[in-house]
């Protein structure tokens, strides 16, 4: 069944690829250097999904204290993390053809940077922090902290330069370019969700080590030793 | 609540004593906050009228910098033998001490603005207004609300001094930007009455967040 | 001379066990204690008194086990009748001696006055304006013990981690009285020492730890407390 799911997922995200790069017809404008945004668009999109679910994640470990909800914070913040780069990469080389600058003080664009670092410091902290309750506690508390601010950041990098920024909405697109859009996003979605699924399985066989390793060296043992 | 004005009070007096008995921290600290400004004007430009643009700019990442050192400071005296501990043993409610030390960072900071403002006119050659006073509050507000709930939760670190930037200044960023709009705008004297929309941004962020931190102090400075 | 067990139970730890990284410094810890027992922590360094004592003022948390103290009331209520002496000053050395003790008495929510006697019940009221920085370590030592008095009709549970090392010869003459006080007081106290001399007669029951786990539970003997000693 795992493996199904492995192999089901990646074929559907080459296929998707397949689609994105052959079967959308280029672009009027720019050409094929537009496929890139097959990429990077729903890299974007899962980077937004991910955060979002290590928000829930925090959310319900704040409230309920099971360790279960770390992990997913843990998980989707990590998973977040990597999307949120491949997308600010791919961004930064669709902007060199279409604007002309690698760079620009675009709000997503600016926001997703610090979005990176912010989520990038959530990590380190987690890997400073070696009691596995205060690690899950201060985490939270971070996490929580990170998302609540994502709308006043996008909000105050909007207005404090808002450059040449045209959201492409579907209905201006190709049908065969929408397709291939929302196909290699949930593709992308599927590829993610089984590794988040291995992700947390790993994470869980660590706690459950840490679990056996929390059951004190037993009484018979020590009295051997002594 | 009777207990959690005194118990913030009692933080509050306590670190306002122990900073005037060492007041030569606030000045090094106030000398930082010159330097800095004088290094960006230095590394910029010599230009008086960009100078003049870039100002606002300066002065808040000086202010900045300057209040990253005096947040990392203002944890030192509960941390160094464990008088946090005692503070937690006498029964005090973790969010007073978060309130305490808030108020504590809050007067630092803005005295520091308040003596490097006139500078910054000086330097610049800038016309000061008395709405900027407001925009100071708000400003340092800012800052330090979450300033003070990250300087308690990186206390105990060997670490805190990369970490505490790290995870603290990408937070800051809607406060430096609105701060420096708002401060360029008032010297501008607000041709096009933007300044509304910036102010109200910032007063949305210190009210979040000092609510956040309230509620998350008491998990984080508890101890344990 | 045990007491019975008509008193409550104001320590009853089960199964406790407390790991740092993956060495256990107490585990399998089965304790009950109740309420005006007075007794003896021995044990060489390392033997984890001192962190059972954080545990026991709720300052860590057990790894496994259950730990209940004073009919497991809410933390903040039950630190109001907890004190602890630890290893630690928890002094601020900027601030003189009774800006020290007031501070407590304010976060404590207790008058100012109880700081002046304590203070001098203490032999500290004439250094009462000297900066905690200049003091002598015996002093200081001195000033932590009047912090530990103030309001002291709240508090129920007592647990002193090695008083005597720092202090002076009169220093220790005075937590002697102190002891004697709490005692006939009823209050509950858990005093790990190395001191076997000077503390065997102010306790109803000894305990020593080893490796983290009780060796001796029983009334106080001397040759108990030696036996802990041997290598």
């Amino acid at each position: 069944m795992k493996k199904i799911c492995i192999v089901g997922s990646i074929g559907f995200l080459m296929y998707a690829q397949y689609y994105g790069l052959v079967v959308a017809p280029s672009d009027r404008m720019m050409g094929d250097v537009y496929r890139i945004l097959f990429v990077h668009v729903p890299a974007a999109w899962m980077t937004m999904l991910f955060f979002f679910f290590s928000f829930i994640g925090s959310l319900l470990y704040l409230i309920r204290r099971q360790p279960r909800w770390d992990h997913l914070a843990l998980a989707t913040a990590e998973i977040g993390v990597v999307t949120n780069g491949l997308a600010l990469a791919l961004g930064s080389l669709w902007g060199k053809p279409t604007w002309g600058v690698w760079w620009t003080w675009d709000p997503r664009l600016t926001t997703t940077a610090l979005l990176f670092i912010m989520y990038g410091g959530y990590l380190m902290l987690r890997q400073l922090l070696e009691d596995p309750e205060r690690r899950a506690k201060v985490a939270a508390c971070i996490g929580l902290l990170i998302f609540l601010n994502v709308p006043i950041v996008y909000l105050s990098v909007k207005w404090w330069r808002s450059l040449h920024q045209v959201q492409s909405s579907p209905t201006t697109m190709d049908p065969a370019m929408v397709i291939a859009l929302r196909l290699n996003a949930f593709a992308l979605l599927g590829v993610l969700s089984v590794i988040l699924y291995h992700r947390l399985r790993l994470a869980r066989a660590l706690a459950e080590r840490d679990g056996a390793e929390s059951l004190p060296p037993p009484l018979v043992a020590s009295g051997g030793e002594k | 609540m009777n207990d959690f004005i005194r118990q913030a009070w009692a933080i509050f007096r306590k670190d306002v004593l122990l900073e005037i008995r060492e007041l030569r921290h606030f000045f090094a600290v106030l000398l930082f906050g010159v330097l800095m400004m004088l290094l960006f004007s230095f590394a910029l430009s010599v230009d008086p009228d960009v100078m003049r643009k870039m100002a606002p700019g300066l002065f808040w990442l000086a202010v900045l910098f300057a209040s990253l050192l005096s947040l990392d400071h203002s944890f030192r005296s509960e941390t160094e033998d464990e008088q946090w501990e005692g503070l937690l043993m006498a029964g005090i409610d973790p969010k007073a001490l978060y309130v305490g030390k808030l108020l504590t960072n809050l007067s630092f900071v803005s005295l520091l603005q308040l003596l490097l403002l006139p500078l910054m006119a000086i330097l610049f050659d800038l016309a000061l207004t008395p709405s900027l006073l407001g925009v100071l509050l708000l400003g340092s507000f800012g800052v330090t609300t979450l300033g003070t709930l990250y300087a308690g939760v990186t206390a105990t670190f060997h670490e805190r001094q990369m970490l505490l930037p790290l995870l603290l200044f990408p937070m800051l960023v809607p406060v430096l930007l609105a701060s420096v709009k708002v401060t360029e705008l008032a010297l501008a004297h607000d041709l096009f009455g933007q300044q509304m929309a910036w102010i109200r941004l910032l007063f949305v962020f210190d009210t979040v967040f000092f609510l956040g931190s309230l509620l998350l102090a008491e998990i984080l400075f508890d101890g344990a | 001379m045990s007491l019975p067990g008509k008193n409550p139970i104001v320590i009853e730890l089960r199964g406790l066990g407390k790991r740092f990284g993956s060495h256990w410094v107490l585990s399998h810890l089965d304790l009950t204690v109740h309420a005006g027992e007075v007794v003896a922590l021995f044990g060489r360094n390392g033997s984890g008194k001192s962190t059972l004592l954080k545990i026991l003022a709720t300052l860590l948390v057990p790894t496994c086990g259950s730990c209940k103290i004073l009919g497991g009331q809410e933390l903040r209520e039950m630190r109001k009748s907890l004190r602890i002496l630890g290893h630690a000053k928890q002094l601020y050395t900027g601030l003189t001696v009774l800006e020290n003790l007031q501070l407590t008495a304010a976060i404590r929510g207790e008058g100012a006055s109880d700081c002046e006697l304590s203070l001098q019940r203490l032999g500290m009221y004439e250094a009462r304006h000297r900066k905690v920085a200049a003091l002598s370590e015996g002093m200081k030592k001195r000033v932590v013990l009047a912090k530990l008095l103030l309001g002291k009709e709240s508090a129920d549970l007592i647990l002193l981690d090695e008083p005597h090392p720092a202090l002076d010869v009169a220093g220790r003459k005075i937590l002697g009285e102190l002891l004697t006080n709490w005692r006939q007081e009823g209050k509950t106290i858990l005093l790990a020492s190395h001191d076997h001399e000077q503390v065997l007669t102010h306790v109803d029951r000894l305990l020593v730890l080893e490796q983290g786990r009780i060796g001796y539970d029983g009334p106080p003997s001397m040759t108990a407390a030696l036996a802990e000693v041997k290598p």
